[in-house]
């Protein structure tokens, strides 16, 4: 997503997973690529360079009280390569 | 000199209380909001289906690619809001939001515990005269008070596959934002839904 909170355009036509789609690992975790270039499994093409904005949603989830904040793990962002 | 500091002083002060009005107000007359933009796909009192989001013809910002989305801004001034409409087996949720967007009510396909949608929005008054005077024929319906008298409510429905783009779209354009609301005085029809 754009900082203005508008989909970015790409040639895939690919914006997004949803946890029914996603391929998983045996343990039922995932990795998504997000990348200009082609990667194998989940891959999330962006055509631009410059900044994105990845949104995660959770929906119908107990954990929107707020009040178990601290014991979630978060899905980890990591840079794996300057294209 | 201590009157020119008066007036100096006097000026600062409605100048600043002028400043916190107009930001306090600023909200109301934004045109780039939900509210208003909302307002461009058609007359009020009606469930209008938004655009699946695709990049560059996205309704409104932030709206989910996975999700159809279908809106209704509607007044209690009038009466209770009634809202029906049958829901796809999938995730689905309707949220009320206020004037300026603040989300006041929500509620889910697995919270509303059927699969479909029978909801009357009420102001606080409106609440305590149902209570007088019950409509037997609400008795299946939820009924929500909301401290607003202007508002929209927002559909979302998953969509797990393009495939069905379609079909949940058509059961949106069928949800019903101004249902008729059964007065106390009639007599109550036969619902063979009912048990007793």
């Amino acid at each position: 997503m754009h900082g203005d909170g508008h989909l970015m355009e790409n040639p895939a036509g690919r914006t997004a997973f949803h946890s029914r789609e996603v391929l998983r690992r045996e343990d039922g975790s995932f990795e998504i690529a997000v990348s200009r270039t082609p990667e194998p499994g989940n891959w999330l093409p962006v055509a631009t360079d410059g900044r994105i904005r990845l949104i995660l949603r959770l929906y119908d989830t107990p954990l929107s009280g707020g009040a178990t904040i601290g014991d979630i793990a978060m899905p980890a962002i990591e840079r794996t390569g300057c294209s | 000199m201590i009157r020119l500091l008066l007036y100096a002083l006097g000026g600062l002060l409605l100048g600043g209380i002028i400043h916190i009005a107009t930001v306090l107000l600023l909200p109301d007359f934004a045109n780039r909001d939900a509210w208003t933009s909302l307002g461009r796909f058609g007359q009020d009192g009606r469930f209008h289906v938004l655009p699946m989001a695709e990049p560059g013809t996205e309704a409104l910002p932030y709206l989910d690619p996975e999700m159809a989305y279908a809106a209704c801004r509607f007044s209690l001034e009038n009466g209770p809001v009634r809202i029906k409409a049958a829901m796809p087996d999938d995730f689905w949720s309707i949220a009320v939001f206020n004037r300026r967007g603040s989300n006041v009510y929500s509620l889910n396909d697995r919270t509303a515990e059927r699969a479909d949608l029978d909801l009357v929005i009420t102001t606080p008054v409106q609440m305590a005269q149902l209570r007088e005077n019950p409509i037997a024929a609400l008795n299946q319906s939820i009924v929500i008070e909301v401290p607003i008298t202007r508002g929209f409510a927002l559909i979302r429905s998953f969509v797990a596959d393009p495939t069905l783009v379609g079909r949940t779209e058509a059961m949106l354009r069928a949800a019903d934002c101004s249902a008729g609301l059964p007065t106390a005085d009639s007599p109550l029809p036969a619902d063979p839904d009912e048990k007793s």
